[in-house]
């Protein structure tokens, strides 16, 4: 079988993400956001500090029993941290929010 | 031993194999008895009594075929039944804990959070796996594996010195409404299968 490199899962994941065929969803813990497919997998792109304080992300994939089968990490490919705030910007429905607020400044103009 | 009855899906359309299988004899039968169509029907059976008993036979064992599919049909449709409720006791289940995870966390009772939490999981878990690879229930296989991770996401930010009080209820509430949406689907469809 043909062998997925992790520069193909994420290029997939950032596509997807951009024309919002990914349903990313925050979840019960600060700086985490999931989504599901297929019925089969999950996807957990996380956000967290390490001991020094600096930002570290994280990809995790798990199947359908919760285990981890991948981990990717900006040393596997360093679009994580843009794919987490993409997710983030989808889950939270900023975009929503923000083409919101500029509608109601242009309604103040007039 | 004790013999226990025969579901009816399985004897509701037996008549019309068998009634199928019997038809030619019937008409053999008829020929017979009419006494202008009797010699030239004992001659035919004569010089064919082989290609007569060949195909009669073929008749019988298509009919059986069509029994033993129609009764195998039945019987992967009750198991199929059977694991849609298990499923849906288990869900529902899921739900009243995870209701009374949202009540805990309100109350700020974080070791009960993190139980009901942990066994939220658990049933949706068993749920995805004991359903298998359905391709009919790939959205609802969805929603249970994100409330399973969900509930994960609680467990861990239970553990963590300040407790976020806020993002545990939302991903308690949102774990509530794709609960529900899966029990109401599969509510539907067995309403719908009923009728």
């Amino acid at each position: 079988m043909r062998r997925i490199s992790d520069q193909e899962l994420i290029n997939s994941l950032i596509v997807a993400t951009e024309e919002d065929r990914i349903d990313w969803q925050p979840s019960g813990t600060v700086d985490q956001y999931t989504a599901s497919f297929g019925g089969k997998w999950t996807l957990v792109i996380d956000k967290g500090q390490n001991s020094s304080g600096d930002d570290i992300f994280w990809l995790d994939v798990k199947d359908s029993a919760g285990e981890n089968i991948v981990r990717l990490t900006p040393y596997d490919d360093n679009r994580i941290p843009a794919l987490f705030e993409m997710a983030r910007r989808f889950a939270l429905k900023i975009d929503q929010a923000l083409a919101d607020l500029l509608k109601e400044i242009d309604k103040a103009k007039k | 031993m004790r013999s226990h009855p025969i579901p009816p899906q399985f004897t509701k359309s037996d008549w019309f194999p068998i009634a199928a299988a019997l038809s030619p004899l019937l008409v053999f039968a008829l020929l017979f008895v009419l006494p202008v169509t009797r010699p030239a029907t004992t001659e035919f059976v004569e010089d064919n009594w082989g290609s007569i008993a060949g195909v009669w036979g073929l008749g019988v064992i298509i009919s059986v075929l069509g029994v033993a599919k129609g009764a195998r049909t039945a019987a992967t449709k009750a198991v199929s039944a059977e694991q849609v409720r298990t499923a849906l006791e288990e869900l529902e289940d899921a739900a009243e804990k995870c209701t009374q995870l949202g009540q805990f966390a309100r109350d700020q009772k974080w070791d009960l959070v993190h139980l009901r939490a942990q066994e939220v999981m658990v049933r949706c878990r068993t749920t995805v796996e004991r359903w298998g690879g359905n391709d009919a229930l790939k959205d609802s296989r969805n929603k249970v594996l994100q409330v399973a991770t969900f509930m994960r996401s609680i467990v861990e930010e239970t553990h963590s010195a300040s407790v976020n009080r806020k993002i545990i209820l939302d991903a308690q509430l949102n774990s509530d409404e794709k609960l529900a949406a899966v029990v109401g689907k599969i509510h539907r469809e067995q309403e719908s299968g009923s009728k």
